[in-house]
């Protein structure tokens, strides 16, 4: 049990379901959370629970599954409003027994809800192709994540969705509740009275250790992967792999090295490729520490995409040569501390951050990481940058080209 | 200096009127807190496209004012964007059909970071070069929405609604529409639009006021005589443009975007702001994931996760788009159409009108514990004529009555129809 106390004015109630990722249950641990925050015994269709939602001034459930390395966390979050704002008294035990009967106790599941998830998943898949930003972000995955569970979606292929069983699901259900390991955090200021309604509410509470491992395969010979389509712009993704992970003493540096190459107005990539060839409108770079690696993607003129292409891996290739300067890594400092800082004003980050800090087993303070990220030198961003090995592009392109 | 205080969310703003006409409304935020949100905002948008100023009637390429708000951030020693990330702070922009937005995050450097700010809006910097490349810029963006089925549906619906309204363009305007913009333009819309006394801005989150009262004295200065332009929207018909479109496409799933053309009531800024609100919670009543016609179109299978009804008023435009993707799209729109032209008196009750005005409720908290949400909608409402935390009072003054009246402003031979089916 975990309590985070500020002065927002709402106040939420997070679960996190803790495993092993496993292919096999990707497609199950994705639609369990749907599922199960549509209805509950007491709100038996959609329809009630949505007007009882509606009745606590719109409070609201959120989900979603996330993988850290090797490990799978399903999250559910409630959220409501201070009742201390809205001077009502009862709202908080509401919330709390809904948070609790929704996700814990129940006796059973709504199968009209598991088929209509099951059928909007497919019909989310059939249409993907048209959603191209998200369709060439799976494409990419599928190559780039070659051999590796990362190859297939959070939420399951779709031939594991449409394999999906009630049965199955109920059975899913109850390995979450039983094998999965559990953290529940509330966040927001409770008064103590609120603060002991939860810890008996949620009674015989485990500490947890997780096994969380960090690993990516080895750069191979580099892969080019064009898909043609109709489209008025090519998407393209490249992958490098960066074998620096979350834990290691570089990670620091090399989100400092993202941050220059591509993480801000300022970055590399953004003043050459859009703002000095006027190539795209919009490309960034992102960096994993979970999985070690760096992504740059874009949206970049049909007529232009080859040029576009060579100038962003030229770019990299003369960060390899020349490196970083001074002033860049500052402005990088200065960038990564702010947003660290600016993280901690919001809700759900510093729950995702409290959470976090389980996973890794670092009880570090912002204090502290900013610091960590104020003592990283030049030195340190050319380990980094020696370090990256282009592997994948993947692009888009008009299917008349 | 004016203090408001608005209890019920424990919030307070302090409003100062500066020499130069700019208003400045501050809302502290209880510490601890490092963030401070600052935004610049001026009620000129995407649908100003006509306007006198001075004596002389003007009009201007459809997507100016988004063209604007990219070239402002051009400065005689760089790009403003630069500078603001070499300061540590996230800068941002937007345009919108009736206001145009500039704002940044800040955590650190926040008086270096406002001055530049105000700076880069006091210094308009058009060269040929800067703009010709913009145009490539923004070219790439405008292809980016094209390719997104939501927004490249609701281009081509507007102009099956609108003859002669604005609102017929893309707020980027068109890749025609932008190749005309030049400096002249540019530096007119300046000239009109951003002088101090249309700016509003907004801060929200931590300030210490006695040295921002230092910074902001230091900065004010008498500004020359002004007067707002007058925006002329050009008359248009209630009919519509065309009422059905249906294309083959080579999709994975059939889409449908319904326009429902509404002729626009009489009222002052604050009449408007109540009719959009209850037709807002009249579509919510009727549509929304609680309402008992949205389990049955579920329960149905006609549509999925992607349905969606936005309610849009503008100045003498207004609009209900709803869209959805379907496998069965032809009886999902026959199903629409009949649905919101019958009478829906029934369908309306006053108890799921009382909860959905608590949930509406919950949602103003919502916004306001988010700090730039909180900082937006303040600055939209006081465009519009309110504040966010004064919308509430609306809300409670809002009747069943005038739910049934929005509703029944619904007609058949006004709703609009457009239809990607796969080939």
């Amino acid at each position: 049990m975990h309590f985070i106390d500020n002065t927002f004015k709402t106040i939420q109630f997070s679960v996190f379901f803790t495993t092993l990722d496993h292919l096999d249950n990707r497609a199950y641990r994705n639609v369990l959370p749907s599922v199960l925050t549509k209805t509950n015994d007491s709100f038996k269709t959609k329809l009630s629970l949505n007007e009882h939602l509606e009745d606590l001034y719109g409070a609201y459930f959120r989900h979603k599954v996330e993988k850290y390395g090797n490990l799978s966390v399903i999250i559910m979050t409630l959220t409501i409003p201070h009742p201390k704002i809205l001077k009502d008294e009862t709202l908080f035990d509401q919330a709390l027994d809904l948070f609790k009967k929704t996700i814990f106790e129940r006796d059973s599941l709504s199968e009209d809800v598991f088929n209509d998830e099951k059928r909007n998943l497919v019909e989310l898949y059939e249409g993907l192709k048209d959603r191209k930003r998200q369709y060439a972000q799976i494409k990419f995955f599928e190559n780039f994540f070659e051999g590796d569970n990362d190859r297939i979606p959070l939420a399951g292929s779709l031939k594991d969705i449409k394999k999906m069983t009630f049965e199955g699901l109920n059975t899913y259900y109850q390995t979450v509740l039983n094998k999965d390991q559990m953290e529940i955090m509330v966040n927001g200021h409770l008064d103590d009275v609120m603060k002991s309604k939860v810890q008996k509410a949620f009674l015989n509470h485990d500490i947890n250790t997780y096994n969380l491992n960090t690993s990516f395969r080895k750069p191979r010979a580099l892969k080019t992967v064009r898909e043609k389509i109709e489209t008025k712009q090519a998407i393209l993704m490249i992958g490098y792999i960066l074998p620096i992970y979350i834990k290691d003493s570089l990670y620091e540096a090399a989100l400092l090295f993202d941050a220059i190459l591509g993480e801000t107005p300022e970055s590399r990539l953004f003043q050459k490729i859009r703002e000095e060839k006027g190539l795209c409108y919009d490309v960034s770079s992102s960096y994993d520490g979970y999985k070690g690696i760096l992504l740059i993607h874009s949206g970049v003129s049909l007529d232009q995409k080859d040029d576009a292409l060579d100038a962003m891996i030229e770019l990299v290739n003369d960060m390899k040569k020349l490196y970083v300067t001074e002033e860049e890594l500052n402005s990088a400092k200065s960038y990564l501390s702010h947003v660290y800082k600016s993280n901690s004003d919001s809700q759900s980050t510093l729950t995702r951050r409290k959470f976090s800090s389980l996973i890794l087993n670092d009880p570090s303070s912002i204090d502290d990481r900013i610091e960590r990220i104020l003592n990283v030198t030049i030195d340190d961003l050319k380990q980094v940058i020696d370090q990256l090995t282009l592997d994948t592009i993947y692009m888009l392109e008009e299917e008349n080209d | 200096m004016i203090k408001k205080t608005y209890p019920n969310f424990n919030e307070e703003v302090i409003i100062f009127k500066l020499k130069n006409g700019m208003q400045i409304h501050i809302m502290p935020q209880p510490l601890p807190f490092y963030s401070t949100y600052v935004e610049v905002s001026v009620p000129y948008g995407a649908l100003d496209i006509h306007y006198k100023f001075n004596q002389e009637t003007h009009e201007t390429p459809p997507g100016t004012a988004h063209f604007f708000e990219h070239k402002i951030f051009a400065m005689p020693d760089g790009d403003a964007f630069s500078t603001f990330s070499k300061l540590g702070v996230e800068a941002n922009a937007m345009t919108s059909y009736d206001q145009t937005s500039y704002l940044f995050k800040s955590t650190d450097h926040f008086y270096e970071a406002l001055s530049h700010l105000l700076k880069m809006l006091d210094t308009p910097y058009f060269t040929d070069e800067n703009i010709e490349k913009e145009k490539m810029i923004i070219g790439e963006e405008l292809k980016m929405y094209q390719d997104h089925p939501i927004y490249s549906m609701q281009d081509e619906l507007m102009q099956m609604l609108y003859f002669n309204h604005p609102q017929k363009y893309d707020i980027g305007g068109t890749l025609e529409s932008i190749d005309q913009v030049n400096k002249d333009v540019l530096n007119h819309v300046y000239n009109a639009f951003y002088h101090p006394k249309n700016r509003l801005m907004v801060i929200a989150g931590q300030i210490d006021l006695e040295a921002f009262k230092t910074f902001i004295k230091a900065y004010d200065r008498e500004s020359m005589s002004y007067t707002k332009p007058i925006i002329n929207y050009p008359k248009e018909p209630t009919k519509l443009v065309l009422k059905d479109i249906k294309k083959k496409k080579n999709i994975g799933m059939n889409k449908i975007m319904l326009g429902i053309k509404l002729k626009p009531e009489a009222g002052n800024k604050k009449d408007k702001l109540r009719q959009e609100l209850a037709m807002t919670l009249a579509m919510g009543l009727l549509l929304g994931p609680s309402s008992k016609f949205y389990e049955t179109l579920s329960e149905q299978k006609l549509i999925n996760q992607s349905f969606s009804a936005s309610t849009n008023f503008q100045k003498y435009a207004e609009n209900i788009i709803i869209y959805a993707e379907s496998k069965k799209i032809l009886k999902l729109k026959k199903t629409l159409v009949d649905f919101l032209t019958k009478d829906l008196t029934n369908d309306l009750t006053l108890e799921a009108f009382s909860r959905y005005k608590k949930m509406y409720l919950g949602q103003i908290i919502y916004t306001i514990n988010q700090l730039e949400a909180k900082v937006y909608y303040y600055g939209k409402y006081w465009h519009a004529g309110s504040t966010i935390f004064e919308v509430i009072d609306m809300l409670n003054e809002i009747t069943l009555e005038d739910i049934n009246h929005q509703v029944s402003r619904i007609k058949k031979r006004y709703i609009a129809s457009l239809i990607y089916q796969k080939a």
